[in-house]
């Protein structure tokens, strides 16, 4: 039985949320909020525990053994609720295609610049494909010796950078663009955690239900963490006018980095560590599209969905016309209605949950 | 029809063994969960013997069928010796096979017995009387089954039939030229016992039994192989081995179908898992130091006769980047040596490879003053890097698979020749780069840090492989693939445990990569679930108690 435990569900919605720091996710909030946008994050990271509870809502509202789809199901009904579980799979599905394009883009540009896009699209989806097809035991493992690498390499390129440059005054003026415009903002922008959806794929894997509340906390808690401080440090290396206009921040971070003569322009090594954080982001999300699909059409199994859907998100990962128009959609769509998804469903599938359970009682 | 509500993939049953549960911390074992181990047996030689009835009471039909059955006299080997028993003139055969047969003992504990022997009366014809007073020398036993008989003769055994006796007695008279005690061939130890695992079963079983002196050691004997009728024996400690894992070891060697089972090769290769990985999933040793430890932490080894080497389940894989030494020595030489494998062991697999990627597709991360350097060396050098890699590591395999073959006398002519001569040339014909040589003897170097000789077979073919990734796509080939191969490695088993354990799926361990300090090991790994987990007792502990027992005995 493919059962995971506290520290590989944890591991995997860590490297699941934060995966997008090494993507141009800190200029597009230092572009939204300027010196403030750390404070866009801190906004955010008050909506996280909605989905969390949201989503705990929902499994204890279904019936027994059930995950986030089947007990949506449940508790909609058999049209509307496969509607909203088809939204489910729709959002993983558009994850997985425009972040495995973001990412090939970055890869083409910046360390194998002579490949053509559609090998190193092919070469990334071969992996995903196979690791999704291993199955969420296999991905909670090796996510669980990886994490580590993946958070120490961070802070250690933040550390080099922050050696190497460091504005003091970075975080003033202190409400950015605007005080009333950096809170809207954060509220919108709730959606960059709208990947906390995934715990209603994963909890229902585990054994042990009590376990659930401490693979969610640790999740949150680690990703905010991880994620606020990557946009405060990266604020402090790149002031605020330079920060709206670099592409990948993380990524020039590391090539900015000189721990002496021999240990510099280490990019490459820490592109390494990147690329394994978002081959394991791609597998999950692949594989929450390929189970939510497979439990809306009834297939015991999520194997046989993952090859076809794999040709299906390289053929969408090839629209955007370019890395720009790839980012637009992350930015325009993902990360500012991504909450609806993530908050919005799983709260109305809840509140449904519980007025039904009540009437039934009643 | 399908249930209404599937959870895709949960109910997705893998039908392997597992031994217990890895979604968390390891679970204690429970009285109930031992005794609900399905207990199948060891296969024994009846297993093998086909049915051919029992001895008649005619002397001259039973020797006929046993010359029949061998095919006698155009197969040599059957010595049919005709005697008159005593002074009674009953007659009688002596049946034994050349060569498997000691002449002295076979003289002095059945021809001069069966000389010497007074018949008076009918009772002395009693067979239970004549193994007390007449071949009192030896192990002496009885049969009346041919197919038995037929099996103790070619073991070595004297059967000796008379005259209106429906059964035979035989004598244990075995004797073969033995190889003496050696020191093991692959692995060394400076610090350390000297004595290697002989060809000889009851040999190695005695060198584990010096070892552990409890009687809580099992030693489960059977065979293997249809035409070989191999010996095997499953040696594990009672009180501390899992029972459902000694269990699966007996039912996969029940379950061998082969003719021939030359050595515990043949046997691993017939009980692994996956057959098809690239890393081994069974440890295997020919040290008996080595076998006893693990015995002694709750792992079952698997003896073979005519094998040198006994195998050690589950093996998982820091197991193989172990050796003996380690415990001998203060834990921060032995963490010291682990931490040299261990680099050795990613070198070995990675080293060309990534020199390949940078070189190729990363420059920018080699210092100016090397890349430089590198440019220097490369720049008469016609062939593509990966390429010269290729040949370099292609011709080093070559000399080392030579070096097995090559007979000792002149194996380091051939070294020299292979190793300097050719290295020398290549880079003074403008073949290969010298850093390409520096990159092709370290990794050479870094293999032989890795103990198993399993293992190094798996970096020397994954070392290719990666150098493929590495030269289509850089380091970014390496990463996706070797990802890939992990992430498979990880959803493995070797009986039952997951084959990275105790890194992933974590189980606290004091003893895998870090060793610590030896009074700080309380406790046995926790992957293999061993029954005791606690590894200092105090007082009589290490004998099992009369709860506990599950032996034959009860």
């Amino acid at each position: 039985m493919h059962h995971i435990g506290i520290r590989e569900a944890s591991a995997i919605v860590i490297i699941f949320v934060i995966t997008k720091i090494f993507l141009p996710f800190q200029r597009s909030l230092s572009e939204v909020g300027g010196t403030a946008a750390w404070i866009i994050i801190l906004i955010a990271i008050l909506f996280c525990p909605l989905t969390w509870w949201a989503v705990r809502g929902v499994l204890k509202n279904g019936p027994e053994q059930c995950t986030l789809v089947t007990a949506t199901e449940n508790i909609l009904g058999p049209l509307l609720g496969n509607v909203v579980n088809l939204l489910y799979c729709i959002f993983f599905f558009m994850i997985t295609f425009i972040v495995l394009r973001e990412f090939s883009e970055i890869i083409s540009s910046e360390i194998l610049p002579r490949t053509p896009l559609t090998v190193i699209l092919l070469s990334l989806l071969i992996p995903i494909a196979f690791i999704t097809h291993l199955g969420i035991e296999a991905v909670g493992r090796i996510s669980s010796v990886t994490i580590i690498l993946i958070v120490g390499s961070v802070y250690i390129l933040l550390i080099g950078g922050l050696i190497t440059h460091m504005e003091p005054n970075a975080l003033s003026p202190l409400w950015g663009t605007g005080r009333s415009h950096v809170l809207w903002m954060g509220v919108i922008k709730s959606s960059l955690f709208s990947e906390l959806l995934v715990l209603g794929f994963l909890l229902p894997k585990m054994r042990n239900q009590k376990e659930w509340g401490k693979v969610a906390w640790w999740s949150i808690t680690v990703s905010s963490i991880v994620l606020l401080s990557t946009t405060i440090l990266y604020l402090y290396i790149f002031p605020y006018p330079t920060a709206a206009r670099i592409n990948v921040p993380l990524l020039q971070i590391s090539k900015l980095i000189i721990f002496g003569r021999w240990l510099q322009r280490m990019e490459s090594l820490f592109l390494i560590v990147w690329l394994i954080c978002t081959v394991i982001k791609l597998a999950v999300s692949l594989y929450c599209t390929v189970s939510s699909l497979s439990q809306i059409i009834r297939l015991p199994r999520h194997q046989s969905l993952v090859f076809p859907i794999t040709i299906i998100i390289f053929s969408f990962a090839m629209l955007p016309d370019s890395e720009m128009t790839a980012y637009a959609w992350d930015k325009n769509i993902l990360r500012t209605y991504g909450s609806i998804i993530s908050i919005g469903l799983p709260m109305l599938t809840w509140i449904v949950g519980i007025i039904r359970n009540k009437r039934r009682q009643v | 029809m399908l249930k209404k509500y599937i959870v895709a993939d949960l109910f997705a049953h893998q039908n392997e063994f597992s031994l217990g549960k890895w979604d968390g911390k390891a679970e204690p074992i429970t009285p109930e969960a031992n005794s609900k181990v399905n207990e199948s047996s060891m296969p024994q030689i009846k297993d093998f013997i086909q049915d051919y009835g029992t001895l008649s009471t005619s002397l001259i039909t039973n020797i006929k069928w046993f010359k029949t059955h061998f095919t006698y006299p155009r197969n040599s080997g059957l010595v049919v010796r005709e005697v008159e028993v005593g002074n009674a003139s009953l007659n009688g055969v002596v049946l034994f096979m050349d060569g498997q047969v000691d002449w002295e003992h076979l003289d002095r504990s059945v021809m001069v017995p069966l000389m010497n022997m007074e018949l008076k009366n009918d009772d002395d014809m009693n067979i239970d009387k004549m193994k007390a007073e007449v071949f009192k020398e030896g192990k002496v036993s009885s049969d009346s089954q041919l197919g038995q008989i037929t099996h103790s003769i070619l073991t070595g055994s004297a059967a000796i039939l008379l005259e209106n006796m429906k059964e035979a007695i035989i004598v244990q008279v075995q004797g073969w030229e033995k190889k003496a005690i050696e020191s093991p061939r692959t692995e060394v130890v400076v610090r350390g016992s000297n004595e290697g695992f002989t060809e000889e079963l009851q040999t190695n079983l005695s060198m584990i039994r010096r070892r552990l002196r409890t009687p809580d050691l099992i030693v489960e004997e059977g065979y293997v192989g249809t035409l070989s009728r191999t010996e095997i024996a499953i040696v594990y400690i009672k009180s501390i081995a899992n029972d459902e894992l000694v269990a699966e070891v007996r039912k996969r060697i029940a379950t061998i179908k082969y003719d021939y089972i030359g050595d515990s090769g043949t046997i691993e290769q017939l009980i692994e898992e996956h057959s098809n990985s690239f890393y081994p999933n069974i440890l295997s040793t020919e040290r008996p130091d080595w076998t006893a430890s693990h015995i002694a932490d709750g792992y079952v080894s698997i003896m073979v006769n005519n094998s040198p080497f006994a195998l050690i389940v589950p093996a998982h894989f820091p197991l193989f980047l172990q050796t003996v030494e380690d415990t001998y020595l203060r834990w921060p030489y032995s963490s010291f040596i682990r931490f040299i494998r261990v680099v050795g062991f990613v070198i070995a697999l990675y080293l060309p490879s990534v020199y390949v990627a940078v070189a190729n597709y990363h420059q920018e991360m080699i210092p100016t003053t090397l890349m430089l350097a590198i440019a220097g060396t490369r720049e008469v050098v016609p062939i593509p890097l990966a390429a010269e890699i290729f040949m370099l590591e292609a011709m080093f395999e070559i000399i080392r698979e030579a070096g097995v073959r090559i007979p000792s006398v002149m194996g380091p002519t051939i070294g020299i020749v292979g190793a300097l001569i050719l290295g020398q040339a290549a880079v003074q014909a403008n073949i290969v780069s010298p850093i390409v040589v520096i990159i092709t003897a370290t990794t050479a170097l870094a293999s032989y840090t890795i103990p198993n000789y399993n293992m190094q077979f798996a970096t020397r073919l994954l070392r290719f492989v990666n150098l493929i990734a590495a030269s289509f796509l850089g380091l970014v080939g390496i990463v996706l693939l070797s990802l890939m191969l992990w992430t498979d490695r990880s959803t493995k088993n070797s009986f039952g445990v997951p084959v990275l354990a105790p890194i992933t799926p974590h189980r606290a361990d004091r003893d895998s990569i870090i060793r610590r300090a030896i009074n700080k090991q309380i406790f046995r790994p926790f992957s293999i679930r061993p029954k005791e987990v606690k590894k200092q007792y105090t007082g009589k502990q290490h004998e099992s108690h009369k709860s506990r027992e599950q032996g034959d005995a009860e």
